[in-house]
C-alpha cells in the first residue's frame, strides 16, 4: 500500500497584494448562554448520549445551538432546552443531535489501522474459523459519521482481501447518532476534501468522479449499510452482536470516564471471541477496560477479545 | 438469596462459556450478599481476562469493608495476576478496606508486606501512621523503601522524626526519604531538608539521586535561605542536576514571593526546562526566563507555545510584551514548528491584534507588510492538517491579518462537506464592517445545506438586506 | 536523536529516579505506569530498551514481556526487569521469557547505569 499512496492536497489561494486588516472581527455575536443554562444543557446531553461538554467547550455549544434558536425564532437557550425536554418533535431532536456531534473524517484516515486490518486482523479471523464453506466477517464502524471509514474498509476488502479469500463474505455496519451524516453516508457522494488521502488506484477503481464530486461505486456501497445508533443507549447497544472487528475511532474522547467504561464494556460484548477493537490514534483504554488483550502493530494498537 | 443470584453464582463458578461468566459477574455487581461477593472475589482468578475485568468492576461498585475483606486474602497469593488485581482493587476501595489490610503488615512474606504497605500509601491520609512507621525497621530493604514512600503519600508530620532516622541509617533509601519529606510539608521536615541539602552540596561524592530528591523537597518546603544556598553552590551542582536546582529555586520563589537570585549561565538549562513534561517545571522556567532579555530567550519562549494550555496561559501575556515575538513566531510557523499549530496560530492572532493596537495608539506606519504576508502564508499552510477548532482560530487570524486574502483563501477552501465550517465563516464575515460582506454571504443562499441557507438568510435580514437587491 | 528507553513501574518515585539516572547519561526516557500503558505508548517512538517492574496493575511485567516477545516488532527489544520480587519462580520466569537482566530493588544509580550500558551503547 505504501508505494501507492499519493495524498492529494489542495493548494491555498495565490498571494494578493497585502493590505491592512479590516476592522477586527470577533466571533459570533449571537445569543449568549449563561453558565447555569450551559450546565443544564450539558447535563441533558450527557444523560441522553454520554457525550460530555467540558467547560472550555461552552462556546462551541453556544455557536451550534445558536442556529437552532435562530431558526426556531427563540430568544434564549433556556427556552430551547425546555422545548427539547418537554415538547421536542422528532425532527428537532434530529437537528439537535446534528448540532452536538462533531463529524470530521476522511477516506483512508489511518494507514496503520488499514494495514493491520488487511494484513493481520481479517486473515487471523478467517484462519480461526475452522469450519469449511462460507466464512463471514462482520465489521462495525461505530460513529461512522458520513461513512468514509466504512467505505474505506469495504474498498480494502474488495482490493486486497477478496482476491485472497474468494469465499469470504464481508459486511460493514456503520452507525451514528446524527441523522444527517447517515444520509450522506448512504448517498456515498463525497467532495475533494474527503478523498484527499485516497491512493490513486482506489480512486480509479472504486469511485466515479466528475466535477469535484466522487461517488462510491455500487459494488462497494452494497457492502455497507448505515443505521442510527446512540452508543450510550444500552438497549440499542445490546442489539449489536456478533461482530468480528469494531472501529470506534475518535468518539470516546467526547465521553467522560464513566461513559467510556460503559461504552467499551458494551463493545466488548458486541465482539465475537477472537474479535478486535480499534480506537483512535491518540486514545487509550487505560483505566477504562482491562478485558482486552493488547496487540501491537506498527504505529497502532488493537484490542483483542480472547 | 434469590434464585437468580444463585444461578449467577453458579454460572460464574462453573459455566464453560466466558461470555456467560462475564454476564453473571456483571449482574452480581448489584448484589451485596457475602456469597456473591465471595464468588466475585474468587473470579479474580478466572482464566479469562474479560471475566476478571468485570469481576473487578462489580467488586468496586459494591465496595466497602465486605468487598475488601473478600479480596484481601488474595494479596497473599503467589499468582502475580491475582495479587495485582487484589491490590489494585484495595487501593480503589480505599479507606473502608484499611482495617482488613492492617494485619497483613506482619505477614511473614516480605512481598506481601510490601504489597500491603504500597496499598496503604496510595489510600493515603486516612491510614494510621504508627503501623507503617514500624515497618521502617523491617528486615527487608524493599519493605523499608515502600514504607518510606507510603509515609510520604500519607503526608503525616508524625512520621518526620522516623524518616530523619532512616536517612541516616539506610543510604539506599535516601532519595525516597528526601522525596517523602518534601511531600510532608511541615516545618520540621523543611529544617531537615535544608540541613541535608547543605551537607549534600558540600560533598562532591553525594548520591545524585538523593540530591535530586532533596532539590525537589526543597522546592516544596524550602524558603529564601534555601534559595541563597542553592544559588551560592550552583556551580558545584552536577550538570545533570542543574535544572532540578533551578526548578527548586523557581518553586520556592513563586511559593514564598522571594526574589529570583542572580545566577550565571542559567539560560540554557532554563530553555531546556521549557520542554519538560511537567507543566510546573516548564512554567517555572518561563517565570525565570521572562526576567531575562534577548532574542534567543524570546525565540525559546515562542517555541514553547502551543504545547500545553497551562503553559500557554503564562506565555501569552509575556510574549505580547516582547516586540520581536511576532517576527519569531512567523519564522516558527514557516519552519513547520513542532507543538500545536493551532496554538501558535491563535497566538499569532493575538500578537497581530496587539501590534495593531500599538500602531493605532502610537501612530506611525503600520509597517511590516511583508511580515503580515508571511504570517498569512504560514497560517494558510497550517490549514491542511487542522481540526475544526484549529480552523476556527485560523479564520480569525486570517481576517485580522488580511481580509482580502482571507476571502480568496476561503473561496478555494470552502469546497468541503462540513456545513459547520461554512456557517462559521459566514458568521465571521458578517461581523466585518465591509461592504463586500453581505454580497459574500448572499452566495450561501444557494448552498446545498439547508442550515447554511437559513443562516445566510437570517444574517442578511438582520443586516437589513433583502436577497433580490444584492 | 539518541537512544530511547522506556521505564515501566507503577511507583511514581521509582519512575522519577530511574528516569533521572538515565537522562543524566543522555538517554531519552519515556515513562509508563504499567504494562498496558507501556504497550499503548510503544508505537509513539522507537525504543532501544525497556526496564520494567513486575507487580503492576492493569498488566504486570511478565504479561508485558510476553506480549513483547510474541510480537515480531519487539521480539528482540532488550528488556531489564527491575523488581523487589527475589523468589526463584519469578527469576526463572524472567529467564524463560528471555530478559537480558534481572535487577533487584532497591536500585542504585550506578547499577542501573551499568546494566543499561551493557545492552545499549552511550547516547549519540
Amino acid at each position: 500500500m505504501n508505494s501507492e499512496i499519493r495524498p492529494r492536497t489542495a493548494a491555498p489561494a495565490p498571494p494578493a497584494a497585502p493590505r491592512l486588516p479590516l476592522a477586527t472581527p470577533g466571533l459570533s455575536s449571537g445569543p449568549k448562554m449563561s453558565d447555569d443554562v450551559f450546565r443544564e444543557i450539558r447535563e441533558f446531553i450527557y444523560r441522553l448520549t454520554g457525550i460530555y461538554f467540558q467547560d472550555n467547550k461552552k462556546y462551541l455549544l453556544e455557536g451550534r445551538l445558536a442556529k437552532r434558536l435562530q431558526l426556531l425564532g427563540m430568544k434564549d437557550f433556556g427556552q430551547y432546552l425546555q422545548a427539547l425536554k418537554y415538547g421536542a418533535k422528532a425532527d428537532e431532536m434530529k437537528s439537535f443531535y446534528d448540532a452536538i456531534t462533531i463529524n470530521e473524517t476522511f477516506f483512508f484516515r489511518s494507514e496503520p489501522q488499514c494495514e493491520a486490518f488487511e494484513k493481520t486482523l481479517v486473515p487471523d479471523i478467517v484462519a480461526a474459523r475452522k469450519t469449511g464453506g462460507r466464512t463471514k466477517v462482520r465489521v462495525w464502524s461505530a460513529a461512522s459519521s458520513s461513512g468514509e471509514e466504512a467505505y474505506t474498509l469495504s474498498m480494502i476488502y474488495m482490493e486486497r482481501l477478496k482476491p485472497k479469500f474468494p469465499g469470504l463474505e464481508f459486511e460493514v455496519v456503520g452507525t451514528d447518532i446524527s441523522p444527517t451524516v447517515l444520509d450522506t453516508a448512504r448517498r456515498g457522494v463525497y467532495r475533494e476534501y474527503s478523498v484527499r488521502n485516497t491512493p490513486q488506484p482506489y480512486m480509479d477503481k472504486y469511485f466515479d468522479s466528475a466535477d469535484g464530486r466522487h461517488a462510491v461505486r455500487d459494488d462497494v456501497r452494497r457492502l455497507a449499510r448505515f443505521e442510527h445508533l446512540n452508543l450510550f443507549d444500552q438497549k440499542q447497544m445490546r442489539q449489536m452482536m456478533g461482530f468480528d472487528i469494531i472501529f470506534c475511532c475518535n468518539v470516546l474522547i467526547y465521553f467522560d470516564m464513566q461513559s467510556k467504561i460503559q461504552v467499551v464494556s458494551n463493545l466488548y460484548d458486541s465482539l465475537n471471541k477472537g474479535g478486535y477493537l480499534f480506537i483512535g490514534y491518540a486514545e487509550s483504554l487505560h483505566g477504562i477496560s482491562s478485558a482486552f488483550k493488547l496487540i501491537n502493530f506498527p504505529k497502532t494498537v488493537a484490542y483483542k477479545k480472547e | 438469596m434469590t434464585d437468580e443470584t444463585r444461578r449467577n453464582i453458579a454460572t460464574l463458578i462453573t459455566d464453560e462459556d466466558s461470555d456467560a461468566r462475564r454476564h453473571a459477574a456483571e449482574d452480581l455487581g448489584s448484589e451485596r450478599g457475602l456469597a456473591s461477593i465471595a464468588a466475585l472475589a474468587a473470579a479474580l482468578q478466572d482464566a479469562n481476562k474479560g471475566v476478571r475485568d468485570t469481576a473487578c468492576r462489580s467488586l468496586l461498585s459494591i465496595g466497602g469493608p465486605e468487598a475488601a475483606r473478600a479480596v484481601v486474602e488474595y494479596v497473599a497469593t503467589r499468582e502475580i495476576v491475582t495479587r495485582n488485581l487484589a491490590t489494585d482493587l484495595l487501593v480503589k476501595i480505599g479507606e473502608p478496606g484499611v482495617p482488613a489490610l492492617l494485619p497483613y503488615l506482619s505477614d511473614p512474606d516480605q512481598d506481601v508486606r510490601k504489597a500491603v504497605v504500597d496499598v496503604l500509601g496510595l489510600v493515603g491520609s486516612a491510614v494510621p501512621v504508627a503501623p507503617v512507621i514500624a515497618l521502617l525497621t523491617d528486615r527487608d530493604t524493599n519493605v523499608v523503601v515502600s514504607a518510606v514512600e507510603a509515609l510520604g503519600n500519607m503526608r503525616n508530620p508524625e512520621a518526620v522524626a522516623a524518616l530523619e532516622d532512616v536517612y541516616g541509617r539506610c543510604d539506599y533509601a535516601r532519595p525516597a526519604v528526601a522525596e517523602a519529606l518534601g511531600k510532608i510539608a511541615d516545618p520540621r521536615s523543611a529544617a531537615f531538608v535544608q540541613r541535608l541539602l547543605a551537607a549534600a552540596l558540600e560533598h562532591t561524592e553525594a548520591d545524585p539521586l538523593a540530591l535530586l530528591g532533596l532539590f525537589e523537597a526543597a522546592g516544596a518546603v524550602g524558603d529564601a535561605d534555601v534559595i541563597a544556598l542553592v544559588a551560592g553552590k550552583y556551580t558545584a551542582v552536577p550538570p545533570g542536576l542543574r535544572s532540578a536546582a533551578l526548578n527548586a529555586i523557581v518553586r520556592i520563589a513563586s511559593r514564598t514571593g522571594a526574589p529570583l537570585p542572580e545566577v550565571a549561565d542559567v539560560r540554557e538549562p532554563l530553555v531546556a526546562m521549557l520542554g519538560d513534561a511537567d507543566s510546573a517545571v516548564a512554567g517555572g522556567a518561563v517565570t525565570w526566563l521572562t526576567t531575562l532579555d534577548g532574542r534567543d530567550v524570546t525565540a525559546a519562549l515562542v517555541g514553547a507555545y502551543g504545547l500545553s494550555s497551562e503553559l500557554d496561559a503564562v506565555l501569552a501575556p509575556v510574549l505580547r510584551e516582547r516586540p520581536e515575538a511576532l517576527d519569531l513566531l512567523v519564522r516558527a510557523l514557516e519552519g513547520g514548528a513542532g507543538g500545536s499549530e493551532r496554538g501558535k496560530s491563535a497566538l499569532l492572532s493575538q500578537l497581530v491584534l496587539a501590534r495593531i493596537r500599538f500602531v493605532m495608539r502610537h501612530g506611525g506606519t503600520p509597517g511590516d507588510e511583508g511580515l503580515i504576508a508571511e504570517a498569512f502564508d504560514a497560517i494558510a499552510r497550517a490549514w491542511e492538517g487542522g481540526d475544526q477548532d484549529t480552523r476556527s482560530a485560523l479564520i480569525d487570524a486570517m481576517f485580522r491579518l488580511d481580509g482580502d486574502r482571507a476571502v480568496q483563501f476561503l473561496d478555494a477552501v470552502l469546497e468541503q462537506p462540513d456545513p459547520w465550517l461554512r456557517m462559521h465563516v459566514i458568521e465571521v464575515i458578517a461581523a466585518i464592517a465591509d461592504s463586500r460582506a453581505p454580497v459574500y454571504i448572499a452566495r450561501f443562499l444557494n448552498d446545498e445545506d439547508e442550515m447554511v441557507r437559513e443562516l445566510a438568510d437570517n444574517l442578511l435580514r438582520a443586516k437589513g438586506f433583502v436577497a433580490d437587491e444584492l | 536523536m539518541g537512544k530511547h528507553i522506556m521505564i515501566v513501574d507503577d511507583s511514581a518515585t521509582v519512575r522519577k529516579f530511574v528516569a533521572a539516572s538515565l537522562t543524566m547519561q543522555g538517554f531519552n526516557v519515556v515513562a509508563a505506569c504499567d504494562g498496558m500503558d507501556a504497550l499503548e505508548k510503544l508505537p509513539s517512538g522507537t525504543f532501544d530498551l525497556v526496564i520494567t517492574d513486575l507487580n503492576m496493575p492493569n498488566m504486570d511485567g511478565f504479561e508485558l514481556i510476553r506480549s513483547l516477545r510474541e510480537n515480531p516488532q519487539y521480539r528482540d527489544l532488550p528488556v531489564i526487569i527491575l523488581s523487589s520480587l527475589g523468589d526463584q519462580d519469578s527469576m526463572a520466569t524472567g529467564r524463560s521469557l528471555g530478559v537480558q537482566s534481572y535487577l533487584m530493588k532497591p536500585f542504585s544509580l550506578e547499577k542501573i547505569q551499568y546494566e543499561v550500558s551493557k545492552y545499549i551503547s552511550w547516547a549519540d
